[in-house]
This record gives structure tokens, sequence and C-alpha cells, in this order.
């Protein structure tokens, strides 16, 4: 996995998703493939906006979650690549307006 | 039948436990080319939403967490919206489901319909017989058009169901209804149940089977499943009355997980309950979801609060609902003498053939 810290992370247009209560499930229609994300998940995801690199979105869980700043940074960027690879996230070297 | 992946089934409980509405029913109209005799909805000349007020509408639900939908109508497809709705619905993330009567799909636009996305088609045939198909939805033709929409369904590959309505003139026919439905290569469901309608018609309750005659139905039906045997009795174990565990059991998800939407944008617990919670066009969603004074009574009450049924040896049997109680009882947790008769028979049937 290479290092994606400094890269900004957006969500894939043509995907949909719903936040039952704390959880988030994203639709991705090309498939009609239903991914479910874990608590932690749905926090990296709700943070997702375009406008956050990786590392700032490891910042914000690490703040929530009792690891150390290089786990979260391990996990966070496992669980965004993992999802870039499902099409759900796409990674940009600047902000998306 | 829509068949939902496990990890939305797990959803669902959490929806149902805070009040998600995770599954929504959404009347796109109230017109229909067929007259069903047990239909209830009354026809309103109300100016029905627009494609963009319906995809607002869709927009509310998901940012709701709504996401399996029943497209339903009256006739959904007599809008010529329709494409453009089920591909909206798609897009947007929705798991949808069209119940349809299927007279409006023919070799022309069945590709169309399927390629929308659509997860779920199910069709209504009242009879494995033309003539008393025809006769209860009192358009000559109808079943011919259904059951050929069933097979272009499934030849263009569509998960398709049928559905009926048991009653009197349906009840002794079961077997062959059933061979209907494998020639056809779709699964049969139907319930004998039949409603007062919405405007308060029961004319067509006469329809109602009698006891005698649903141990019958039922007895066909056990017939047929009872290379299944062992696994129902260990079903029915779980399902016998235990007021330990149903005191903290709500009595269904109407405005618990799953709502009703109409033509208009009125939003209803269920298909059945007549109480309106608000609009979700004009109306704050979030707000009267949460809000709603007859929503807050219903969510607070349990199974146990049924106090006839306390007990119950047809429990397990037993498919009360609150809704039909209030428009025939005028009270809510006063079980129709419809529930009970079907429920009682249905427990004879199988105590007779899987016991």
């Amino acid at each position: 996995m290479s290092n994606i810290l400094n890269k900004y992370v957006s969500k894939i247009d043509k995907i949909a998703y719903r936040t039952i209560v704390d959880e988030v499930v994203v639709m991705t229609p090309d498939d009609s493939m239903l991914h479910t994300l874990n608590s932690i998940g749905s926090d990296i995801f709700s943070n997702i906006n375009g406008k956050k690199s990786v590392k700032e979105i490891c910042d914000i869980i690490y703040k929530d979650y009792d690891a150390t700043e290089e786990k979260i940074a391990k996990d966070v960027s496992k669980f965004i690549s993992e999802l870039v690879k499902k099409n759900i996230l796409s990674l940009s070297y600047a902000p998306v307006t | 039948m829509l068949r939902l992946p496990d990890n939305i089934k797990r959803l669902y409980k959490k929806a149902q436990k805070h009040c998600v509405p995770i599954e929504a029913l959404f009347e796109l109209t109230h017109r229909c080319n067929l007259r069903c005799i047990h239909c209830y909805i009354d026809s309103e000349k109300k100016r029905e939403l627009s494609t963009n007020g319906v995809m607002r509408a869709l927009d509310v639900l998901s940012q709701n967490g709504t996401i399996t939908i029943i497209f339903s109508g009256g006739e959904a497809l007599l809008r010529p919206d329709i494409f453009d709705i089920l591909k909206y619905a798609k897009k947007t993330g929705f798991i949808s489901t069209l119940f349809t009567n299927g007279t409006l799909i023919d070799k022309s636009n069945v590709k169309r319909l399927i390629d929308t996305g659509v997860a779920a088609f199910e069709i209504s045939v009242y009879s494995d017989i033309e003539k008393d198909h025809d006769e209860f939805t009192q358009v000559k033709g109808s079943f011919q058009a259904a059951t050929g929409a069933v097979k272009l369904l499934k030849a263009g590959g569509a998960d398709v169901t049928i559905k009926t309505v048991w009653n009197k003139r349906n009840y002794h026919r079961a077997d062959s209804f059933l061979r209907l439905a494998s020639d056809l290569g779709v699964e049969l469901r139907g319930a004998p149940y039949l409603s007062v309608t919405n405007d308060g018609g029961a004319g067509h309750l006469n329809l109602r089977c009698s006891k005698e005659e649903l141990v019958q139905f039922y007895t066909q039906v056990y017939e047929r499943r009872k290379d299944r045997g062992n696994e129902m009795r260990k079903e029915l174990e779980k399902k016998k009355y235990d007021y330990d565990s149903l005191k903290d059991k709500r009595i269904c998800g109407a405005c618990v997980m799953k709502l009703k939407l109409d033509p208009y944008g009125d939003v209803y617990p269920c298909v059945a309950f007549g109480e309106k919670l608000g609009n979700i066009i004009h109306d704050d969603f979030t707000a009267f979801w949460r809000e709603n004074e007859f929503a807050k009574k219903f969510r607070a009450l349990r199974v146990t609060d049924i106090k006839k049924c306390v007990g119950c040896d047809d429990y397990a049997f037993c498919r009360t609902c609150p809704a039909d109680s209030l428009r025939e009882c005028g009270d809510m947790l006063a079980p129709t003498d419809e529930k009970c008769i079907v429920a009682k028979a249905q427990r004879e049937a199988f105590y007779k053939i899987i016991l």
C-alpha cells in the first residue's frame, strides 16, 4: 500500500449511501452491491468530503479512538485504499471543489 | 421476491430499535386501469406529485435512512414518468420492488423496465382461471396480460413473484394455482386477508373465507409442505406466545421502521393506517417522523398490550394488524374476528397435517 496520507479523498459521485443511526451502508449501482461499514469505517466515511486529506481524517479519528497515531494512519489508509479499489472513493492530489 | 442480504437484515433490527424508516411503500398514483373488487384505495381527484416532487420525496427518504422501497399504486405504470422515477431510485441507492397488475407490460417496454434497475417485480394474479381473475379485476383480458407480463419479465431475467388474496372464490384452488406459478417459474405468495377500504367500504368482505374453508385451504398448503415438517415444528416452538419476550416487542413496524407515502406526498405509518403523519414536501420530515403524536403513542405499544391475545394458543399463526383493528373495531388493541379465525384455521390444519 503506497503512502496516501497527503492525498485528498472524495466519494465517487455515482455511489449512494445511507446512515442508519451510526452505521453507513454504501450502494454501488454498477454491481448493485451493498457495503456496510463498521463503526470506525462509518466515522471515516462521514468525514470524507473531498476537501480533507487522508492525514486530516486520521487526525480527526485519532481524537476519538484509543490507538497510536501510527496505528490509526495505517488502518485509515488501508480502509480508504480498499474503498478506492471498490470504486467507492477516489484519491486526488488537490482538494475537490 | 426480494431477498435482502444478511448485512441489511441486521440494519433492519437497528432501524426497528431506533425508529429509522428503512422501508417505504410509495403509492405513485391512485389511478388504476383495473377495478379489483377488494381494492382498498379510493380514487381521489387530487393532483399527484410531479416527477420532481417524487424525486424530492425520494431524496428526503434517502436522507432519513430508507433503503428498500416498494413502488405501488393504483397502477404505478400509468405514470408516464415511471421509468425516470425507477431509474432515479436506482441511482440514489434504493433497492426497489415494483407492485403492478402487469397489464401495461409488453414486448415494447419490458427491457426498458428491467433496465431501470428494479430489484423485484410483484404481479397480482387472483386466480389460475382466466375467467375468475378477469371477474375479480372486472376487466376482460387482464389475466392474459398479467401472466404475459410474468413470462416477459422472467424471460428478461427479472426477479418476479405473483401474489394473490385468498378468498371464497379461489381458496379451493390452491393446488392448481401453485401449479400455475410453478409453470410460470415464479413463486406464489398470498394471504387470506381482506380489509375495509380507505373510505370505509366493506361490501367485498363477504369474500372472506369461513373457518372451514380456511382449514381446507391450509390443509392443501401444509400437504405440499409436509417434507419441511421438522423445520416447521421447530419454527412453531419459537413463535409461541411468551410474555417475557413479547413485553418488550413492538406490535409491528408501522411508523417504527416503515412508512407509506401516497401520491400527494402525505406520509402514513404503513399501508393500512389512515393516520397522516405529515407531508414529505411541505413539512419537515425529520420533525414529524420523530414528534407526531400518533407515531409516538403507537411506538410505545408492545405486543403484550393486546390483552385479548395474552397467552393465546393461536399466536404463532396470528398476523394481527392494529390498523385493521382500528378500522373494524375502533380499537387498535382489539384483534379483528378475521385475524382470529384465520389463525385458528391455520393452527387446526397445521396440527392435523404437520404435528
